[in-house]
């Protein structure tokens, strides 16, 4: 492969990135081949020596952050035909609320993500003051003297701050889940982006 | 080694690598190569990353009839060099405790 077909390969692949961009990519792979074969390597060899094109475009692709990946997905999709823009116009009312619809269940799956780890925080401070109420009744019953009544607020609050410690340690679990679970998917939707790139 | 440690590393060593003289991409790879596994497709976005980072700044010099781009080291870069000498200092206490123990456990 000469440096040429590499480099047009790079650009081609990158195709859709802001053209500063690639041109910024494609300038340091270029240079970096003449570096090499003013250090007496052949063009072949200097070439081969950078690996494939596909993995170099994918990784700068992977390094990019994603609402500019979106962007240059949209862009990728030259200018759309007159009847394309027709269909675009006739179709609003459903691909806009489809849309519409589409944007608001993310949203309303992140939001319920959170809430479920919120309503467990709660649960474990529910417990923690349900505890320290109990000893505060445990207390009262003893001075009124209703010892049995005094055992059993005793032993409910022991039992509702061992669950909530437990709890706890299980909401910082589930947060970190979480959390990891989010960037995956985040990395998922990023590789999805690419390898649609890659189609066309 | 670990990834996310090694992308720390790699980044100071590519500020040290252009540390007492600006230097360009090839330039840096040889000189990092000896003492770290680095390619030219790893060094690339750690250059873009230091340079939106402003810890390095890029002008092209014209070089047998084409441009070549030089790195030049800020004062923010040097400064991340700084801290790193002092992260390492910890580094090493941690390494002097680990390895304590383990002379401990080879004994008993």
């Amino acid at each position: 492969m000469t440096k040429h077909e590499f480099l047009s390969e790079l650009r081609q692949r990158l195709s859709g990135l802001p053209e500063e961009d690639i041109q910024k990519s494609v300038d340091y792979y270029s240079e970096i081949i003449e570096d090499r074969m003013e250090d007496g390597i052949s063009e072949e060899q200097a070439v081969e020596a950078m690996g494939s094109a596909a993995k170099i475009a994918n990784q700068i692709l992977m390094d990019t952050p994603l609402p500019k990946l979106v962007k240059a997905k949209a862009k990728t999709n030259r200018a759309p035909k007159a009847g394309e823009i027709a269909l675009l116009i006739l179709g609003a009312p459903l691909w806009l609320s489809l849309l519409f619809a589409g944007v608001v269940t993310v949203f309303a799956i992140y939001v319920s993500i959170w809430a479920v780890i919120a309503s467990l925080y709660i649960s474990v401070l529910a417990l923690g003051v349900g505890a320290v109420g109990s000893v505060a009744g445990f207390v009262a019953l003893i001075v009124r003297q209703h010892f049995a009544q005094a055992v059993l607020c005793l032993g409910t609050g022991l039992m509702m701050a061992g669950v909530g410690i437990l709890f706890f340690f299980g909401c910082g679990l589930i947060t970190k889940g979480i959390i990891v679970g989010s960037k995956k998917v985040l990395t998922a939707v990023k590789s999805c982006f690419i390898r649609r790139g890659k189609e066309e | 080694m670990d990834i996310q440690l090694k992308r720390g590393l790699l980044d100071v060593c590519v500020l040290a690598a252009i540390k007492s003289r600006d230097s360009y991409g090839y330039q840096i790879v040889k000189d990092i190569k000896p003492f770290v596994e680095i390619s030219e497709s790893t060094l690339y976005p750690i250059l873009r990353r230091l340079e939106s980072a402003e810890f390095l700044t890029v002008y092209a010099v014209e070089h047998n009839g084409r441009l070549r781009k030089y790195y030049h080291i800020t004062p923010l870069g040097r400064k991340r060099i700084g801290a790193f000498k002092e992260e390492w200092k910890q580094i090493q206490s941690i390494y002097k405790f680990v390895v304590r123990e383990d002379a401990n456990n080879d004994q008993t």
